[in-house]
C-alpha cells in the first residue's frame, strides 16, 4: 500500500482478501492520498496489521466466503476514520477489538450497514461530553452477539447509549426498548434481577430518576454535578444562572446559553437560546436551604454549597442548585 | 463511485445553524448519523430548500471551485482587523459566516431566476461556474455545454434563435406556413451566453428581446421562453469586447460578479485536478440538484421574505441621494440628472453652475445618474434572496449592504471628476466599484443616523395617515391634513440647501397634497 513492505506478516485470511480485492483496496488508498495531501500511509499499514488482520482471522473462521466483502467494507471504515483523525480513539479501538468480533455474524451478512452503524455510533458518543463510552463498548460487546438482525443491534446500541449517559435519547430509547426481545431489553436496561421488564418500562416512563439497576433509590438526593470552569476544560467561563423548563433546564453564562437534559443515566448540555432562558422559570417552589441542607417538606439532602447567593430552581421532577462560587450545577432528584 | 465519497461530500449538519426556536426534539436515530455510509434509507424528511441552497454553496466553495476569496463579510461581534502595507489597506477577519461573491451571487441568481454577468480575465472559472449552475438545475453537462451560446463577431440572429426550415421558405404562401427550427437553449431554465460582448449589435438586440421579454421572434413566429436564470460572461466588460454592449442589454443584467485572481497557494488543488482528470461539474452530488418545481417553490419562498420598515427606509434614503441635479431643470420635478442626460447638455457646464452644496459631503455628487426602478427591484429581490440563503425570514440591513454593490456595479456610474475621487484616500474607489458602492451606502447610512430618521422621520405620520385611506375622511380633517402638509413643507424648505433626500421628501409631500386636494374637490362636489 505505502510502497514499503508491511512490518509484520499478515494472516492468510487477510492476505487472501487483499489479493482478491487488490484493485479496489489500492484505489481506496489512492483516493485517500488524493483527498488529503500528506496522508499517512503508515496508518493504513497499522490498520491492516492490527484490527483488520484480527478481524480477518475471526471472519474466516465464521464464514470464509463472506469474509472478503466484509473486510473491504471494514477497510473503507478504517480509511475514513484515518482521514478524519479518529482512528486512534479508544472507543474506536474498542470497537475493532471487542464489539465487532461479538457482532461478527451480522457484520458478515450486512457488512457495510453493521460497520457503518457501529462506528457512526462510536463517533457520536465520542462527541457527547460525559458519555460513558467504555461502558457502552463493554455492554455492546457483551450483548451484541444476541442480536439476530440489524434492527435489533441498532435498538440495543440506542438503549445502551442512553444508559451510558446520553440523556436526550430517553424518549426514543424507551420506545425502542418495547420492540426488543424481552430478555435482551432486560439486559440492556441492566434491570435488577426480579424486576420484570414491563414494570421496568412503566417506571422508566413515569419519571426520569428511576434507575432499573437501583430500583430502591428514591427521595430528595443529589444526582448529578454538571459543568466546570472553561479554564479547566469545562463549559462555563463563569458560574452559570439557571431556569427550569418542563423537560429540562436552561443555563446562561456570560452571553451564551445551554439547554440541560438530565435523567438517572446522565446529564448532557446542548446549545440553548436566550428565548428559552427568558421563557424558563426561576422559581424555587417549596425548596429551601437551611444549615447546609436542601429541604423539601420533610425530606432533606446535604448540599456542598454556601448559602450566599445560592440559587434554587425547581422543575417538575428535578431541582437545580447553582452558586456564584461554583462553576458546577447540582441537580437533585425530587422523588 | 467510491464509498469514501470524497468529492461528493456534503455538509451533513445545517450549514448556517440558527438558535432553536421550536420545541426541542431529540431523535435517537441520530446515534447512527455519521460520516460512514450505511444502507439505511434517510429519514425521508425533505431538506428545506434554503438549507439545500446552502449545501450547494458550500459544496461549490469547498469542492468545486477553488475560491479562497471571502469578500461578502458578516460579523456578529468585533472583527479582527489588520492594516497592511504603506497604503494601510485593511485585512478583516470576519467574526461570522462570510461568503464568496463569485459563488454566492450566481447561486442567488439561480434561486431567483435572474441574470448574472461574470467579468474577469480569461481562465478564471467564469464559464465553469456558469456550467455548474446549469448542472444544479438538473441538466447533464452535455446539455449545458451544447446549449451554451458562444458570442463571436459573425453571430447572426439565426445562430442565436433558430432558422426557418429551408423547404418551407421555398414553398410557403404566407409567413404562417414557415416553420422555425428554434434553438434548444431557448427552452432551458438556465441560459448561458459566453463572451456576450463579442456579439454583433444587431444580434444583441435579438438577445435583448429574449432577456427582457422572455420570447424570441423570427419571421413573425414567437417562441415563449420559460422563466430562467441567465449567466453571461465577458472577459473585459469595459470596451474590451468586439462590439459595444447595447445599453438596454447591459441594463437587463441584474448582478455583475468579478472573477478574482487565482491564489497560487492553492496550486495543490489544481494539480490534483490535473492528475485525477477531475471535473467538478461531473461529480455534483445529486442531493444538491434542484428540480424545476423546487426552484419554482424557492422563488416563491424568497419573495415571501419580509423587508422591515427600518430597512426599507435606509434604501429609500440611499436612493434619494442620486437623482437630484439642481441645475438641470427649472420646474421642480425636472431637477434630475436624467433631464440633463436626455438634453445632452455638457455635464461639466451643469456641474460648474451647481454651487452652494458641499460637493464632498453630498454623496449625490459622486454619480452621473440615479438608481432606476428596475435596479431598486433587483436590490430588494437579491437582499431577500441573501436573507433566505442565510436562513432568515426577513432582510437585515447587512443583507442590503452586501448585495447592493453587485446590483449597482454597472448601473450607478461614478463621476470620476467629482471632488470625492480626487482625495488621496478615495483614489482606490476609482477602480474598485464594489468597495465604492459599499462605501457610498455606508455614507448614506451614516447621514441617515445623523439625521436620526429612524425616530424622527418628519413624513412618517403623514404617510401613516394617508395609508389608512381616504374613505370617510371629513372635509374638515382633509383641510387639517392639507394644512399640516403645507406647514411641514414650509419648515423643510427653511434651510437654503437642497439635498437629494429633501427633494424626494418634498415631492412626496406634493403628491400627498395633490391627493388630498383632489379628494377635497370630490367631497365638496358630493355635498
Amino acid at each position: 500500500m505505502s510502497g514499503q513492505p508491511l512490518s509484520t506478516t499478515l494472516s492468510s485470511a487477510l492476505a487472501r482478501a487483499l489479493q482478491a480485492g487488490r484493485g479496489q483496496f489500492n484505489a481506496r488508498v489512492a483516493e485517500a492520498c488524493r483527498s488529503q495531501p500528506g496522508f499517512d500511509t503508515a496508518a493504513v499499514d497499522a490498520l491492516l496489521c492490527g484490527p483488520l488482520d484480527q478481524l480477518a482471522i475471526r471472519a474466516a473462521a465464521v464464514d470464509a466466503e463472506r469474509a472478503n466483502s466484509m473486510l473491504l467494507a471494514a477497510f473503507d471504515v478504517g480509511l475514513t476514520l484515518i482521514l478524519r483523525g479518529k482512528a486512534e480513539l479508544p472507543l474506536v479501538q474498542a470497537l475493532w477489538a471487542n464489539v465487532l468480533p461479538a457482532c461478527l455474524p451480522l457484520a458478515l451478512r450486512q457488512p457495510r450497514d453493521t460497520l457503518g452503524n457501529l462506528f457512526n455510533a462510536a463517533l457520536y458518543l465520542q462527541s457527547v461530553a460525559g458519555a460513558r463510552t467504555v461502558q457502552w463498548a463493554q455492554e455492546m460487546a457483551s450483548l451484541g452477539g444476541h442480536c439476530a438482525n440489524l434492527a435489533t443491534l441498532r435498538g440495543l446500541g440506542q438503549i445502551l447509549a442512553w444508559r451510558a449517559g446520553v440523556a436526550h435519547f430517553r424518549s426514543g430509547a424507551l420506545q425502542v426498548a418495547h420492540s426488543l426481545p424481552l430478555e435482551l431489553a432486560h439486559a440492556a436496561l441492566a434491570a435488577a434481577p426480579g424486576l420484570d421488564i414491563a414494570t421496568v418500562l412503566d417506571r422508566l416512563a413515569s419519571g426520569p430518576w428511576f434507575d432499573p439497576a437501583r430500583p430502591a433509590a428514591r427521595g430528595l438526593r443529589v444526582v448529578h454535578e454538571v459543568g466546570g470552569f472553561s479554564g479547566f476544560g469545562g463549559p462555563f467561563a463563569q458560574p452559570p444562572e439557571v431556569r427550569a423548563l418542563a423537560d429540562g433546564f436552561v443555563l446562561r453564562c456570560a452571553d451564551r446559553h445551554w439547554y440541560l437534559c438530565a435523567d438517572a443515566f446522565g446529564a448532557v448540555l446542548h446549545a440553548g437560546s436566550a428565548e428559552e432562558f427568558a421563557a424558563g422559570s426561576a422559581e424555587a417552589g417549596a425548596l429551601t436551604f437551611r444549615g447546609g441542607e436542601i429541604c423539601l417538606g420533610d425530606a432533606r439532602c446535604a448540599l456542598d454549597l454556601p448559602a450566599e447567593g445560592l440559587q434554587l430552581v425547581c422543575g417538575p421532577n428535578t431541582a437545580a442548585a447553582c452558586s456564584p462560587h461554583s462553576h458546577f450545577i447540582r441537580l437533585l432528584a425530587l422523588a | 463511485m467510491s464509498p469514501l465519497n470524497i468529492f461528493q461530500r456534503l455538509s451533513k449538519s445545517p450549514t448556517n445553524p440558527k438558535p432553536v426556536a421550536r420545541a426541542r426534539q431529540f431523535d435517537v436515530a441520530d446515534l447512527y448519523n455519521g460520516p460512514l455510509q450505511t444502507g439505511e434509507a434517510g429519514t425521508g424528511e425533505a431538506v428545506a430548500l434554503d438549507e439545500k441552497l446552502r449545501q450547494a454553496y458550500f459544496w461549490i466553495v469547498n469542492t468545486a471551485i477553488i475560491s479562497p476569496h471571502y469578500d461578502i463579510e458578516y460579523n456578529d461581534g468585533p472583527a479582527q482587523r489588520y492594516q497592511v502595507g504603506d497604503s494601510k489597506r485593511a485585512l478583516t477577519l470576519p467574526s461570522a459566516q462570510s461568503y464568496s461573491s463569485f459563488v454566492l451571487l450566481p447561486l442567488l441568481t439561480f434561486a431567483t431566476r435572474r441574470k448574472c454577468l461574470f467579468v474577469g480575465g480569461p481562465g478564471r472559472g467564469k464559464t465553469a461556474s456558469a456550467i455548474l449552475m446549469g448542472v444544479l438545475a438538473g441538466y447533464s453537462i452535455k446539455e449545458v455545454r451544447r446549449a451554451m451560446q458562444h458570442g463571436h463577431p459573425q453571430m447572426t440572429i439565426a445562430d442565436l434563435l433558430g432558422n426557418p426550415l429551408p423547404a418551407d421558405l421555398v414553398g410557403a404562401q404566407s409567413m404562417d406556413d414557415i416553420r422555425i427550427a428554434w434553438r434548444n437553449w431557448l427552452g432551458m431554465r438556465v441560459k448561458i451566453v459566453d463572451e456576450y460582448n463579442r456579439i454583433p449589435t444587431r444580434t444583441q438586440s435579438a438577445l435583448l428581446t429574449v432577456m427582457g421579454d422572455n420570447y424570441a421572434e423570427v419571421l413573425n413566429h414567437v417562441f415563449e421562453c420559460p422563466e430562467s436564470a441567465w449567466y453571461l460572461t465577458a472577459n473585459d466588460d469595459r470596451g474590451g469586447g468586439t462590439y459595444a454592449v447595447v445599453e438596454a442589454l447591459r441594463d437587463r443584467i441584474d448582478v455583475v460578479v468579478q472573477a478574482l485572481a487565482f491564489n497560487p497557494r492553492f496550486l495543490d488543488d489544481l494539480l490534483m485536478r490535473i492528475e485525477e482528470n477531475l471535473r467538478p461539474e461531473e461529480c455534483v452530488p445529486p442531493e444538491i440538484i434542484f428540480s424545476e418545481q423546487e426552484v419554482d417553490r424557492m422563488v416563491e419562498e424568497i419573495r415571501a421574505i419580509a423587508v422591515p420598515q427600518e430597512v426599507r427606509r435606509r434604501i429609500e434614503f440611499f436612493t434619494s441621494q442620486f437623482e437630484l441635479f439642481e441645475t438641470a431643470g427649472a420646474q421642480f420635478e425636472y431637477l434630475t440628472k436624467d433631464t440633463a442626460r436626455l438634453a445632452g447638455v455638457e455635464w461639466h457646464e451643469l456641474v460648474a453652475a451647481d454651487n452652494g452644496r458641499d460637493r464632498l459631503k453630498d454623496i449625490g455628487c459622486q454619480t452621473l445618474n440615479g438608481v432606476s426602478v428596475r435596479n431598486l427591484m433587483t436590490i430588494l429581490l437579491y437582499a431577500k434572496a441573501l436573507a433566505y440563503f442565510r436562513g432568515n425570514t426577513e432582510v437585515e440591513l447587512e443583507d442590503l449592504r452586501q448585495t447592493l454593490p453587485f446590483v449597482l456595479h454597472d448601473k450607478l456610474q461614478p463621476d470620476l471628476d467629482a471632488p470625492f475621487f480626487s482625495l488621496p484616500e478615495n483614489v482606490p474607489f476609482r477602480a474598485d466599484r464594489v468597495s465604492w458602492l459599499r462605501h457610498l451606502f455606508d455614507l448614506a447610512c451614516d447621514e441617515y443616523d445623523r439625521l436620526n430618521l429612524d425616530r424622527e422621520d418628519p413624513l412618517a405620520d403623514l404617510e401613516a395617515d394617508f395609508a389608512r385611506g381616504l374613505d370617510g375622511l371629513s372635509e374638515r380633517d382633509t383641510r387639517t391634513r392639507l394644512a399640516n402638509i403645507e406647514r411641514l413643507i414650509a419648515e423643510r424648505v427653511k434651510g437654503r440647501k437642497l439635498y437629494g433626500h429633501l427633494y424626494d421628501d418634498l415631492l412626496k409631500l406634493k403628491y400627498l397634497h395633490q391627493r388630498y386636494t383632489n379628494y377635497l374637490h370630490w367631497i365638496r362636489a358630493q355635498a
